[in-house]
């Protein structure tokens, strides 16, 4: 899955507006990830798009894909 | 114009036998240069007294040592000269029966991969002075402590002597099941213990993001997205009015990163984390900041020394992604002699050039989570600096309406103030950033 960013207005930020904006339907977006705010105040939240979508190319509403990548704990170094 | 530092070996002389016994002195010149003939470029060390570095035949014969004698006994002294007059030092000095040989600098082995601990929390706590800290109520309280690491396991922390409080309403994990407190012990409790040490009466959030689940594909990997999850609920958190936050403040603290560009978009591609300032969770990052959190991350395990194997020999440009943002703390790791370890990763970082911005011991007998190994590793410093921002902000909350009490006042406090080995103020390195922190209880008047 990839991230997405969405720019919704106060008082409709969910995933079906947020689904409406990228242009993909509601299930393509991960219900469990949610609407995760990036920038509240500015009303830009990150979404995960299921991999078999194709979302809208970014506007000034909706930018992505972001890479989503494995990470880590620096566990205690090994040689 | 470069300097050579040399030694020179001269035969034994009065002048010699006489400066070797002012070794002890504690003023002035314990060798004269009018006393021995030593060619005009060489700048003779005044303050080094004559060295023998041979035992005297008769002595030697007296002890039965079984050492070669058929050369005269001799003495060190030591000076500079400028390179480009070393071939005529060397050759006047064969001409007048004395030998000059390389002064190398020297340094302690870094700390490495494998090596015993060789100091323990009780050293920690001396060298950061956390008693004088916490008779003054620098401990942690009213501040809520966030672990976003592999879960937290508070049976472990008490049996080591701690009395943790966690919040379960304000932890959160992708695993559903995960219970916050319950984790295996392992690296999230190493970091809990660690941050502990100088905030003991802070409020554990534990925030279990890096677990085996869904695309990870290493051992206790996790995904990205599952921290900017965690971080999007400490972002809203901390949104809310000063009246109706659950904590006055907020410390972040993160041992973990992308651990090679590999698993990173391809280089150029738009939407790459490691040096793209746009990537999201580095713009959720700025904005938590903004809202009052403290957040630290450790500059990374791949030193140039003897980096972690996991760094697949890459020890360039390490320090990437949210480890570099120019609002956080990025954390070194140091030992007990403030040496850098040899695993802890140098700047520049990728995003922001002066990475890491400070550092913090590690390679201690500490949780013992990982047996009789040391709590190590860049995610022992960055845990053992989030305490002591942790017990900061016990005696200076963060108040959204005053601006010396911001996260950026009080980062730039700890950079002014911090304590470097070497005594260069207020001077960046790649290996330890701006240094150790210092002055703490000056916070008190610098923030209020």
């Amino acid at each position: 899955m990839a991230i997405y960013t969405v720019k919704l207005l106060a008082g409709e930020e969910n995933l079906a507006n947020a689904a409406q904006k990228l242009r993909v339907e509601p299930a393509d977006l991960d219900p469990d990830f949610g609407l995760v705010p990036v920038a509240p105040a500015e009303g830009v939240y990150a979404v995960l798009v299921q991999g078999s979508a194709s979302p809208a190319a970014a506007d000034d509403d909706t930018d992505g894909p972001f890479a989503n990548p494995s990470i880590a704990t620096f566990r205690p170094p090994e040689s | 114009m470069s300097i050579q530092r040399i030694l020179m070996l001269m035969p034994e002389s009065p002048a010699l036998v006489e400066s070797a016994n002012l070794a002890m002195s504690v003023e002035g010149p314990r060798i004269a240069r009018s006393e021995i003939g030593l060619h005009p470029a060489i700048h003779l060390d005044e303050s080094f007294a004559a060295t023998p570095i041979q035992i005297p035949r008769e002595r030697a014969q007296a002890l039965d040592l079984a050492i070669e004698s058929s050369r005269p006994a001799g003495f060190v002294l030591r000076g500079i000269v400028e390179a480009g007059d070393l071939p005529a030092v060397q050759a006047s000095a064969s001409e007048f029966g004395y030998e000059i040989h390389a002064d190398p600098e020297i340094g302690l082995l870094p700390t490495c991969t494998g090596d015993f601990p060789v100091f323990t929390v009780a050293d920690v706590r001396r060298l950061l002075g956390l008693s004088a800290l916490q008779a003054r109520g620098f401990d942690g309280s009213n501040v809520a402590l966030a672990i976003i690491d592999n879960g937290i396991n508070l049976r472990s922390l008490r049996e080591l002597g701690l009395a943790p409080k966690l919040d379960p309403q304000t932890s959160w994990s992708p695993l559903r099941a995960a219970v916050p407190g319950a984790a295996l012990p392992e690296h999230g409790t190493m970091c809990a213990y660690d941050a502990l040490l100088a905030a003991p009466n802070a409020t554990l959030l534990d925030h279990s993001v890096l677990l085996p689940t869904r695309l990870g594909t290493m051992e206790m990997d996790g995904i990205l997205s599952d921290a900017m999850k965690a971080f999007g609920m400490l972002l809203t958190m901390m949104l809310l009015p000063d009246d109706e936050r659950p904590f006055r403040s907020l410390v972040v603290s993160n041992s973990w990163a992308l651990l090679h560009p590999s698993y990173d978009f391809p280089p150029g591609a738009p939407g790459r984390y490691g040096d793209n300032p746009r990537h999201p969770f580095f713009t959720q990052v700025t904005n938590l900041v903004a809202a009052g959190a403290d957040v630290l991350f450790a500059a990374g395990n791949c030193g140039p020394r003897c980096p972690d194997k996991r760094c697949l020999g890459m020890i360039d440009n390490t320090i990437a992604g949210a480890n570099s943002h120019p609002d956080v703390l990025t954390v070194a790791g140091v030992d007990s002699t403030d040496t850098a370890a040899g695993f802890s990763a140098r700047g520049p970082g990728v995003l922001f050039p002066e990475k890491p911005d400070l550092a913090a011991y590690t390679h201690f007998l500490g949780s013992k989570v990982f047996g009789a190994r040391a709590d190590s590793g860049t995610s022992a410093a960055c845990a053992v600096l989030a305490g002591v921002v942790a017990a900061l902000r016990s005696a200076i909350p963060f108040v959204r309406a005053q601006a010396n009490r911001s996260p950026a006042a009080l980062k730039q406090f700890l950079l002014a103030n911090a304590r470097r080995p070497d005594g260069l103020a207020a001077t960046w390195t790649a290996d330890i950033g701006f240094g150790l922190p210092a002055n703490l209880l000056q916070a008190t008047t610098s923030l209020a």
